[in-house]
């Protein structure tokens, strides 16, 4: 009922803004399935609310004040010298301040509440799926329950989910307009995502950043499916005839256009984990690891979790 | 011998490319032949490529503009068409080969697309108008540093002449404008394409900072006594906040592209994925000159409006200190602001909302000025001339641009829209209004300054209300497929609910191939008639600030007398004291600065050198930085690098112009 409401409202909104940001059900931020994304959708809408106080009455100045003080209406005043009024000037100063205050303290709440880094629940109610950014494809490993699929992302409907996210080439940027908050994938790197389907349904996810030549390649189908559904789907999944090695992912990760759907019934250990520290070989010295900065001085005594060190790790390329 | 240079790179990799190639060849024989057979080279060599007078760069400037925004819009009109034919089904074969662009292709033609029209087009244009109108303004005789202002000109041409070239010998980056590592390193980019772009923005960047501190010393140093700070004309104020920006914002960039070619030529890990490298640092240091230069392009604009919207309501500016101010916190504040490119990177909620808020407040200073133009308007005599339309255009165009600009500073809603068409509607929501409309004001508004007639009213009128219209034909949908999901720089997509509005967008870009034929017709056109629209008094506009009080064009000196000044409105000043287009008392000799190749030898060898650098060619890399040594050790032996006029030849040219002007006033006011 109360998606339903608000489903309305933004109709209305939208319609409010002229057509200016869409209103019909293929503008897909405004037919959002999940909190992120209808959150995110409502500080757009409300920050777009706000300007409207400043965007209308400039419009309509803009137009009415050069056509009623036009050089042959001589019946309107002119004031050739007249050029300080202290209450003009206060307002415009002030109005805009006003304006900007409202829309600071919208920014700051919701900035915070928002942060893509932030559970929506507590750790262990999240599914974790880990994402890998490759040339020019989406790996997904489901790490909990041992599987991995590329270029499909299946999901459970109403459960949080946490992407762990990195790019296993140049950075991109993860994004699923109808769930929300894109972020962006970089090699070294760890973002973290939490999102949540409410819906049950298809929708689109893809890479919102340049990544070379494959780059319009590089979206996705995503199914939010139901509980049941998605365990069926993972039971089939581990009956598939793959499995992700370290050795096949390195196959995976030659540039590819147009890579087709594939799914592996298990996954090394530590496979994403061996992805983020690639690049810190014997050479490379101190990599950067994780979202909290800290600095591996001595990366290459590290434990690899593979075991296999490879000489030239981006030779693949 | 020849570097990465193969006799392969000189051959054109398909038919589009190839063509391009054709017509600029063809075109360049064209004009050199036609220039052989007009006996055109002497006065070519003596009257312009020696020039150091800031009139004649300040018009090179803009013809280098003119030609570079035919060549960007060129590129417009492709990825806009390619982009309106590029539905590939969902299912087929190879869906890169829609449309009638290869990705690599496509990638190369938008990096090139966004660096010529913010580089060579906006840059060059407010530098020629700076040059043409900041001197005349404040009374001065040319700018500081003559001869370093002729080397800024060559050093962006030459830049704009690697781009050019970047055409038909290999490729062009594909890496975006912006050029993100580890994208533009040579583990992925190993072609010359992004050494192109290095050098092409390296060599132009040099020019431009030169440009700044030029400007800055002029500005501050060589205004006609009586002009304090606040007597100066607005665009003049705009010129020195730009240049302000300008020596703060480009040696940033000049290290963060400097690191990407140590990158590429010798191995370091800057920005690479390995050896401990860390792109976000590119990111942040480009973007640190980025933002900036947004209001590099735009403040300039901002001048240009200030002073025709004053003009043609034939009213003081209102609220001329409120404006002074405003101008000062949007420099200030352009450069607490850069981190709003790049939300999506994942920093802290802290930082996010810090740039956030920061952004929004550069919104106050903006709407003072909107406000204050609108002011300005208001109980005046308002004539729509095609100056004034540009300006009004730009403001109804601009709040729009600001209102999304707004809903993108805010990191949550940024999350959904950034990357994605919207943001692309956006800056050119910005840039086209907020830059281009005025430099187009300005370039109607002075070119009759500069040659001494008016450009054609009727067919500027239509090139106006082609540009605004198809401005919003092309821009507005890409509002709308932004909130339907749309990512940039897409050379194919499967949505088919796409498909209309990219179409639209594509007829948009139409509409302002219309308008962009209309400001060629309306220059050939006045040109043809430049009798007619001749004008005499060197005020065509009835102006208000003190480059019209000179002769159109004005003589090489400027000034025979520099006026004294004592009011904002110098030139309305002097004809209510009745003191305009009178002969002094007597002339005095004046020394001007002594045409020299030296700058366009700086621009040719550096030209040079970034071709050599680009293809690896160390010997010619070598030759090229003697070669300007030796240019520098030259120059500084030369003892004659001025000249001086007489008094008698001025008061011959001064009486001339005095007689020509009296007579034309009398016939305008007698109709």
């Amino acid at each position: 009922m109360k998606s339903k409401m608000s489903s309305l409202a933004v109709r209305l909104a939208s319609l409010g803004g002229a057509g200016f940001l869409g209103g019909c059900s293929d503008a897909v931020l405004f037919n959002s399935k999940g909190p992120v994304g209808e959150a995110e959708m409502w500080a757009l809408i409300i920050a777009f609310g706000l300007m409207t106080l400043i965007l209308v009455p400039v419009l309509l100045m803009t137009i009415v004040i050069p056509l009623y003080y036009r050089a042959t209406n001589k019946k309107a005043e002119y004031l050739p010298k007249w050029d300080f009024s202290l209450k003009i000037e206060l307002v415009t100063w002030l109005f805009p301040v006003f304006i900007v205050i409202c829309l600071a303290m919208l920014t700051f709440y919701k900035t915070f509440k928002l942060d893509p880094f932030k559970p929506l629940a507590a750790a262990e109610e999240h599914l974790n799926i880990q994402v890998v950014s490759l040339d020019w494809k989406w790996l997904f490993i489901y790490p909990e329950q041992g599987v991995a699929s590329v270029n499909k992302l299946v999901i459970p409907e109403g459960v949080p989910l946490r992407f762990d996210i990195t790019s296993d080439t140049v950075m991109t940027s993860f994004f699923i307009p109808q769930l929300g908050s894109q972020i962006y994938a970089m090699p070294r790197h760890r973002s973290v995502l939490h999102l949540m389907a409410t819906e049950t349904g298809e929708m689109r996810g893809q890479n919102n950043n340049l990544s070379g030549e494959g780059y319009s390649h590089m979206h996705f189908p995503v199914s939010s499916v139901t509980q049941a559904a998605f365990d069926d789907w993972i039971a089939e999944v581990r009956g598939a005839n793959e499995a992700l090695t370290v050795e096949r992912f390195e196959a995976l990760s030659e540039p590819t256009m147009g890579y087709p759907q594939t799914v592996f019934s298990s996954v090394d250990d530590g496979l994403f984990e061996h992805v983020l520290t690639q690049f810190d070989g014997p050479g490379g010295g101190h990599g950067r690891h994780g979202h909290g900065g800290e600095y591996e001085f001595e990366a290459h005594d590290k434990q690899n979790p593979l075991g296999d060190e490879k000489d030239d790790p981006h030779a693949h390329h | 011998m020849f570097g990465r240079l193969t006799l392969h790179d000189l051959i054109p990799h398909d038919m589009i490319v190839g063509g391009a190639v054709a017509g600029m060849v063809l075109g360049g024989l064209l004009v050199a032949g036609l220039i052989t057979y007009f006996k055109k080279w002497p006065y070519l060599w003596k009257e312009w490529l020696t020039t150091v007078d800031h009139k004649k760069i300040g018009i090179m400037y803009v013809v280098v503009a003119m030609i570079m925004l035919l060549r960007g819009f060129a590129d417009a009109i492709m990825l806009r068409t390619h982009q309106a034919m590029a539905l590939a089904e969902p299912g087929i074969e190879n869906p890169e080969s829609v449309g009638y662009l290869t990705p690599d292709h496509f990638n190369q033609i938008y990096s090139a697309h966004g660096m010529i029209m913010i580089i060579f087009v906006a840059m060059p244009f407010l530098s020629g108008l700076m040059n043409l109108i900041v001197p005349l303004q404040i009374g001065a005789r040319d700018v500081a540093f003559p001869l370093l202002n002729a080397v800024s000109f060559w050093l962006t041409s030459a830049g704009a002449a690697l781009v050019m070239v970047s055409l038909a010998i290999g490729e062009f980056s594909t890496a975006g404008w912006s050029g993100y590592p580890p994208l533009t390193d040579s583990e992925f980019s190993p072609g010359v394409g992004v050494d192109y772009w290095v050098w092409a923005f390296q060599v132009s960047g040099a020019g431009t900072l030169m440009t700044g501190i030029n400007f800055i010393a002029t500005i501050m140093k060589m205004r006609a006594p009586g002009m304090n700070f606040m007597k100066m004309p607005l665009f003049t104020w705009n010129a020195l906040f730009t240049s302000v920006i300008i020596i703060f914002a480009f040696p940033v960039l000049t290290i963060a592209l400097a690191l990407t070619s140590l990158d590429r030529y010798v191995d370091t890990h800057f920005y690479t994925n390995d050896g401990g490298g860390n792109m976000m640092m590119f990111i942040n240091l480009f973007w640190i000159w980025g933002h900036p230069e947004v209001y590099i392009v735009i403040l300039p604009a901002f001048g240009i409006f200030s002073e025709v919207v004053a003009n043609f309501s034939r009213k003081k500016l209102f609220g001329y200190t409120s404006l002074v101010w405003a101008t000062a916190a949007i420099a200030f504040l352009s450069f607490t602001v850069w981190l709003h490119h790049f939300f999506t990177m994942g920093a802290g909620p802290s930082v996010n909302a810090f740039f956030g808020i920061a952004t929004m407040l550069i919104g106050i200073p903006t709407g003072v000025k909107i406000f204050n133009w609108l002011f300005t308007m208001y109980k005046g005599r308002v004539e729509f001339t095609v100056p004034m339309l540009w300006t009004i255009g730009f403001l109804i165009a601009f709040v729009i641009g600001g209102t999304t600009g707004i809903l993108l500073s805010v990191p949550p809603a940024n999350y959904v829209i950034h990357n994605s068409v919207f943001l692309v509607a956006h800056f050119h929501n910005m840039l086209i209004p907020g830059a281009l409309f005025g430099l187009l004001a300005g370039y109607s508004y002075w070119f009759p300054k500069a040659f001494g007639f008016r450009l054609h009213e009727g067919l500027g009128k239509a090139a106006f209300w082609c540009w605004f219209i198809g401005f919003f034909v092309a821009f507005m949908p890409l509002y709308k497929l932004g909130t339907m999901g749309m990512p940039r720089r897409l050379q194919h997509y499967t949505d088919p609910a796409w498909e209309p509005y990219l179409m639209i967008a594509a007829i948009g870009t139409g509409i302002i191939a219309l308008g962009t034929f209309f400001l060629i017709a309306q220059l050939a056109y006045s040109i043809r008639k430049r009798e007619e629209l001749a004008d005499e008094t060197g005020d065509p506009w009835d102006g208000r600030t003190l480059e019209w009080s000179t002769s159109s064009p004005p003589p090489v000196y400027n000034f025979a007398r520099i006026p004294h000044i004592h009011n904002l409105d110098a030139w309305i000043d002097m004809k209510d004291r009745g003191v305009a287009w009178k002969k002094p008392d007597r002339y005095h000799d004046i020394v001007m600065p002594r045409n020299t190749p030296v700058g366009l030898f700086a621009g040719g060898i550096a030209f040079v050198l970034c071709f050599a650098l680009t293809w690896h060619i160390w010997w010619l890399v070598v030759a090229s930085l003697l070669g300007i040594a030796a240019l520098v050790v030259i120059r500084s032996f030369d003892e004659h690098t001025t000249f001086t006029i007489t008094a008698a030849e001025i008061e011959k040219v001064e009486t001339d112009h005095l007689r020509k002007a009296q007579a034309a006033l009398a016939a305008r006011n007698k109709g």
